[in-house]
């Protein structure tokens, strides 16, 4: 590519990352464990 | 922060530069994905390219002499490129979709033209410039009409595949360079409005 002459030089550190962040991988929702039943009331 | 001669400097600018830029679609081996026209190199999705440079310093007289350096360097060639003018990329479309039909023995799906952030090191030149780090900000693949009618993926397939870079990209369903050229300068007013 023809660009011409160059003119100067200088640093450049962007803010944000002109990258764009990988795509968050989705979490899978871990299992529970079924819940313990109820314990029956103690007969007093 | 960067180090230069072992100091640390404060950064000139902290904002991207953005130029114009044309690149081949490869094949890669999990999808298409963009590449340099001049130079063998696959643009990594996700990830920055950076420069390296494989060739000598370019003397006002002479040949040029052989000295390693950081890509870009102000009296070398090498960098990442870009322009500051449409004109010259959609030129430079003209020749890569008509020249190209394989690229580091990979097949040529087609080309797109479009948007590249430049940051780093960067050397400005009269009509654009050249980097060491470089990533696409916005990518329109070419249609197929587009001076390579033997393209055999469509564009809206090949802009799928593209997304993988997670940046805006399109298609543009444009002839000639005249026609795109016209669609921009359509955009800017629009914009401008």
């Amino acid at each position: 590519m023809e660009i011409g002459r160059p003119h100067r030089q200088y640093e450049i550190e962007p803010l944000d990352d002109p990258v764009p962040a990988d795509e968050p991988v989705e979490s899978p929702v871990p299992e529970r464990e079924p819940a313990a039943p109820a314990p029956e009331p103690v007969p007093s | 922060m960067t180090i230069r001669d072992g100091h640390a400097h404060a950064p000139d600018y902290i904002e991207p530069v953005r130029g114009w830029r044309t690149w081949l679609i490869v094949q890669g081996h999990d999808g298409a994905r963009l590449a340099s026209v001049s130079f063998p190199a696959l643009g990594p999705s996700r990830r920055r390219l950076a420069a390296e440079c494989g060739r000598g310093f370019h003397t006002a007289a002479g040949p040029p002499i052989r000295i390693e350096h950081r890509a870009p360097a102000l009296d070398c060639s090498c960098g990442i490129y870009a322009t500051s003018e449409l004109e010259r990329a959609t030129q430079i479309a003209d020749c890569a979709t008509a020249r190209f039909r394989d690229c580091l023995g990979r097949p040529v799906l087609g080309a797109a033209l479009g948007e590249v952030s430049l940051w780093g090191t960067v050397v400005e030149c009269a009509h654009g410039w050249r980097a060491s780090l470089a990533y696409p900000a916005r990518v329109y693949v070419l249609a197929p009409s587009y001076g390579r009618r033997s393209q055999v993926v469509g564009t809206d397939g090949l802009a799928d595949e593209l997304q993988v870079y997670g940046v805006p990209v399109g298609t543009l369903d444009c002839r000639s360079s005249v026609e795109i050229r016209r669609l921009f300068a359509d955009e800017q007013q629009g914009r401008a409005a």
